[in-house]
């Protein structure tokens, strides 16, 4: 067959396994086809392909897809291309549940809260002392009357401040 | 109550009472809706994308965008015809996107290859089933890796002519373009898988 003639039939030989060639042009290129064994192959070799990809596709989403749900596991999706680390937090908060992490997240910040309450108060200057106690809690508070108020501030005597307490 | 998955007649409602309960915000409406199209909106990722993470990312990134654009769905067409445009236009974002990045590492990366595995190995697994005997592994992996190397348009084109079976027509409609583009992408690239995978055809 002529090349040249295979040349401007080859175009329309992907129309033409389609089903999408009309008229005139359909009658010319099948015509060619039927005495060229080179866009037979062609014709054949696109069959080919298109069955092997459809049963790729067919064999590939017979997997368990239960991971597209709704509501998504993810309120927005970052949208993709993500970067790796992106992508890391991603995957990470897709399939790990946040409960578990967010609970320890507060686990961990009562702690840091706690530890930083129940340090002993800061010493206070110029102060007088009257008595010295064992308490529990670092500061009392009195309410007295008119409005008056007695606050007892205790602090570990081994933090005692440069300036030297008066005694009454 | 059991829901049916993908494709086929319905058993209980048709799609759009489903639609019609989602636009009213029933969010479990719409969570049907998912049930019965994800595995289509999946195989069109699959075949555009190559990558079974990547292609269940971005269906389920799909889905949250057409939830979010329910309100402009009127019903003119099927709501799988919209949902597929929509898994379409999704995919197409992330190749092109993927493109634009530094071209080989940035492309194997968006389809999931490793540095040292160029010929695409990995993603020809991922077209395989644990349990396939079937599949010519060996021949996924040559399809895999020819499709890499076509253009996101004609790859949309390939697999919505190939997986999807839609007319010229409809292609154009899905990509916005004109039949005879869809034409002349569908010859490119089967004349490009044709010259690339034509060893694996032994005659
Ligand atoms: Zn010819």
């Amino acid at each position: 067959m002529n090349p040249r003639a295979c040349e401007t039939i080859e175009p329309a030989l992907s129309a033409l396994a389609d089903r999408e060639l009309f008229g005139a042009e359909r009658e010319t290129v099948v015509g060619h086809v039927a005495v060229c064994e080179t866009c037979r192959r062609t014709l054949e070799d696109y069959r080919l392909v298109g069955a092997a990809l459809r049963e790729g596709i067919q064999i590939g989403s017979e997997r368990d897809l239960s991971a597209i749900t709704w509501p998504p596991r993810l309120a927005h999706a970052p949208s993709p291309p993500l970067t790796r680390w992106q992508r890391l937090i991603y995957d990470v908060t897709r399939w790990v549940d946040p409960w578990p992490v967010l609970a320890g997240a507060a686990a961990l910040i009562a702690l840091v809260v706690g530890v930083w309450l129940v340090q002993p108060a800061p010493s206070p200057v110029n102060m007088v002392e009257i008595e010295r106690v064992d308490a529990e809690g670092p500061v009392m508070v009195i309410p007295g009357s008119g409005g008056k108020m007695t606050i007892i501030w205790l602090f570990d005597a081994d933090d005692q401040p440069d300036v030297t307490p008066t005694p009454i | 109550m059991r829901s049916r998955e993908d494709g086929g007649e319905p058993t209980e409602a048709p799609d759009d009472v489903w639609v019609a309960k989602a636009q009213k915000g029933d969010s479990n409406a719409f969570g049907e809706l998912v049930t019965r199209h994800r595995r289509r909106a999946y195989q069109v990722a699959l075949g555009m994308l190559g990558h079974h993470d990547t292609a269940l990312d971005l269906t389920q990134e799909a889905f949250v965008r057409a939830y979010q654009s329910l309100a402009h769905f009127r019903g003119e067409a099927k709501f799988s015809t919209w949902l597929r445009r929509i898994v379409t236009n999704v995919c197409l974002d992330y190749l092109r996107k993927a493109e634009h990045r530094t071209p080989t590492a940035s492309y194997d990366e968006a389809l999931g290859v490793d540095d040292d595995d160029p010929d695409g190995v990995r993603l020809a697994s991922t077209l395989e089933s644990p349990d396939s005997g079937v599949w010519r592994k060996e021949l996924g992996t040559a399809i895999v890796a020819a499709m890499n190397t076509l253009t996101p348009e004609q790859r949309a084109a390939l697999v919505l002519r190939e997986i999807e079976g839609l007319s010229y027509e409809e292609i154009a409609k899905t990509l916005d373009c004109a039949t005879g583009t869809v034409m002349s992408r569908l010859h490119y690239a089967r004349k490009r898988l044709q010259v690339l995978l034509r060893e694996h055809y032994e005659r």
